[in-house]
């Protein structure tokens, strides 16, 4: 029924009815229970208009049941190519924190290709990827997993075949995509299973777990002291899940000047990082190699798009079309 | 603002108000207050947020006046001295001792040529009998079919003959009271086993009451060779390609578990915590990636800049 047919005051109720459920919902987020305490700070994003802040320590929620609206709606989202999609927001944090840029990612893995790709020196004694060495039909291209000093830690698994075995953790996370492109998210128990690691075509595990299989922040990012440093600041590198299955991407960089000083390893801290995959939408995530070795590349319409670290990485996750 | 926005703001303000004041009628009577202290709290929500981004703006913009200053320096992030260069520098070169075979393992050169040279091999084999495999891999997948078949069909065909035989069993105990009593007999004396939890009394009542003994577990595997043929042998270069894999991948272990110690030494030997370390190399590789590319290091304090410039010759030796 178009509205101009409900008379006077109805009409006029119905319209402020309207507006009401159409106003989206503030931060889809359970409390966290009471805890310890984080170290004091928070997050604010700009909106185009203002800085609104969304997230504070001494409030911060244990469980993201869907994104925040004032994070969600902050980027402005470019297609990229067929199933990748990228944008970017400001952040403005506590101290070192206090001025950042987040490049988000999100990637659909039943329209793209998803490879691992590794490099190192010709004596095998450094790792040697960039996103410079990024194939050429590469749409996206980001460092995947942490290492020592040039391997990859924890299980790889390369064109099908394990590369290196499964590491453990209590926070480590593994991710696999296997021969139709459907990516698994796996926990550090379930990968003792044989079975869980037949037909994987690639694979990588990394840490911390920033958000559990249903969106849970893991106790040791809720308070001090649980073998996790929630107060360090450091640039940071997140791949999440989003309910709909696509996967996110998101890379912090110091915004002070530009993207001339972003690769300064200066950022939020792993639980303010949780907090922003689960404002972004994501309901799983795991922490990636951040720091200098953070790095990433979009390619789209108008050419590379690239944040450099200031490290070279044994292994990238690369986005190719389908044939 | 604008004049032209300030106009427009009024107007849309005023529309705003006249909606308000309809819908505020519109709503029930109970509900006016709690409608009026939700007005009153979201102004003051308006207040209070508008105080937050002001204060957001103001952090922001004196993070702009000083880019690339140095962290604040804390228990993981220590400022890096003339004696914690050292100390780092103590730690690397220890780290890559571990690397160069000094604790008695083989060095990780040796291990990385070792692993290359089994993979070489494996790829070589693989090159070479490249058609003699595919061969195999086209067989082995045809014989999977069939053996799938197979056993897919002798799964229903014991299934049939087991439909049959329960069809002809309930029809007997329908006419012949004398095997009815006997069946009612035989399972109250599984029922008693069960019980007791005597699985071989259980399996030899059934035996007797289905008249005869089970099929073998194996009888549609046993149908499937009948069918297609035991499994297919794999070629000897076949076998031998997947020993030189897996070889490969056991240098690769070892290489990496290498690597995890030289990681330790490296803390150990720079006395500095686990944490402080890491954080020093990450920051010491910044340095040197920074001055490989002749651009300015950020992120460091003047000392720090003095006390890497002092030893930069030997942090890119031992990193």
């Amino acid at each position: 029924m178009p509205v101009g047919a409900f008379p006077g005051a109805v009409r006029v109720a119905a319209i402020a009815f309207a507006a009401i459920a159409a106003t989206p919902l503030r931060p889809a987020a359970d409390p966290a229970p009471a805890r310890a305490g984080l170290p004091q700070s928070s997050l604010a994003v700009w909106t185009g208009k203002t800085w609104r802040e969304w997230w504070r320590s001494d409030e911060a929620p244990g469980r993201w049941r869907g994104p925040h609206n004032a994070v969600a709606d902050a980027v402005r989202w470019r297609a990229s190519a067929d199933g990748v999609e990228w944008g970017e927001l400001r952040l403005a944090g506590t101290g070192e924190a206090r001025r950042l840029r987040a490049v988000v990612v999100r990637i659909d893995p039943r329209v793209v290709r998803l490879r691992l790709d590794t490099a190192f020196t010709a004596g095998g004694e450094r790792a040697a990827w960039t996103v410079d060495d990024a194939r050429p039909d590469a749409i996206m291209a980001v460092n995947v997993g942490q290492f020592v000093r040039t391997l990859p830690w924890g299980w790889v698994v390369l064109d099908g075949h394990q590369f290196l075995a499964p590491g453990s953790g209590p926070l480590a996370t593994a991710v696999a995509v296997d021969s139709s492109g459907t990516v698994r998210w796996i926990g550090p128990d379930s990968l003792k299973d044989a079975n869980v690691r037949r037909g994987v075509a690639a694979a990588f595990q990394s840490y911390p777990t920033l958000l559990t299989a249903d969106g849970e922040i893991p106790a040791p990012l809720r308070e001090p002291g649980r073998g996790i440093d929630v107060e360090h600041r450091d640039a940071r590198l997140g791949l999440g899940a989003l309910p709909d299955g696509r996967l996110l991407v998101v890379l912090t960089r110091f915004d002070a000047l530009g993207e001339s000083l972003g690769s300064i390893p200066f950022g939020p801290t792993i639980p303010e990082f949780a907090a922003l995959m689960g404002a972004l939408g994501a309901k799983q995530a795991v922490a990636l190699d951040g720091g200098i070795s953070g790095q990433l590349l979009i390619r789209d319409a108008e050419g590379a798009h690239t944040w450099r670290g200031l490290r070279k990485v044994p292994m990238a996750l690369v986005v190719t079309r389908k044939q | 603002m604008s004049y032209a926005y300030s106009i427009s703001a009024r107007t849309l303000s005023r529309g705003g108000i006249a909606v308000a004041v309809v819908a505020f009628l519109a709503v029930p009577f109970y509900g006016a207050h709690a409608q009026l202290g939700g007005l009153v709290k979201k102004a003051k929500d308006r207040v209070v947020e508008q105080q937050v981004a002001n204060q957001v703006e103001k952090r922001v913009n004196s993070a702009a006046s000083a880019p690339g200053a140095p962290p604040k320096f804390d228990d993981v992030t220590v400022e890096l001295t003339n004696d914690r260069v050292s100390q780092v520098i103590r730690g690397l070169s220890a780290g890559r001792a571990v690397l160069d075979g000094a604790n008695g393992s083989p060095s990780r050169a040796t291990l990385i040529a070792q692993r290359d040279d089994a993979a070489r091999q494996s790829a070589d084999l693989s090159q070479k009998n490249a058609k003699a495999f595919e061969a195999y891999s086209e067989k082995r997948d045809a014989s999977q079919r069939c053996r799938n078949d197979a056993i897919h069909f002798s799964r229903e065909k014991r299934q049939q003959a087991n439909d049959q035989r329960t069809k002809e069993l309930q029809a007997k105990a329908m006419s012949d009271p004398a095997f009815r009593e006997k069946a009612v007999a035989m399972a109250q004396k599984m029922a008693v086993a069960q019980q007791k939890g005597d699985t071989a009394e259980v399996h030899r009542l059934m035996i007797e009451l289905n008249g005869g003994a089970p099929e073998s577990d194996n009888v549609d595997s046993l149908a499937a060779d009948k069918a297609c043929g035991g499994a297919l042998a794999q070629p000897a270069a076949m076998v031998q390609s997947q020993k030189l894999d897996a070889q490969a991948n056991k240098l690769t272990e070892a290489i990496r578990q290498l690597e995890e110690q030289a990681a330790e030494t490296e803390v150990k030997e720079s006395k500095l915590t686990e944490r402080q370390y890491q954080m020093a190399r990450e920051r010491i590789e910044a340095y040197l990636s920074a001055m490989k590319y002749n651009s300015q290091p950020r992120g460091f304090s003047a000392g720090e800049l003095q006390a890497l410039g002092a030893r930069r010759a030997d942090l890119e030796k031992v990193m």
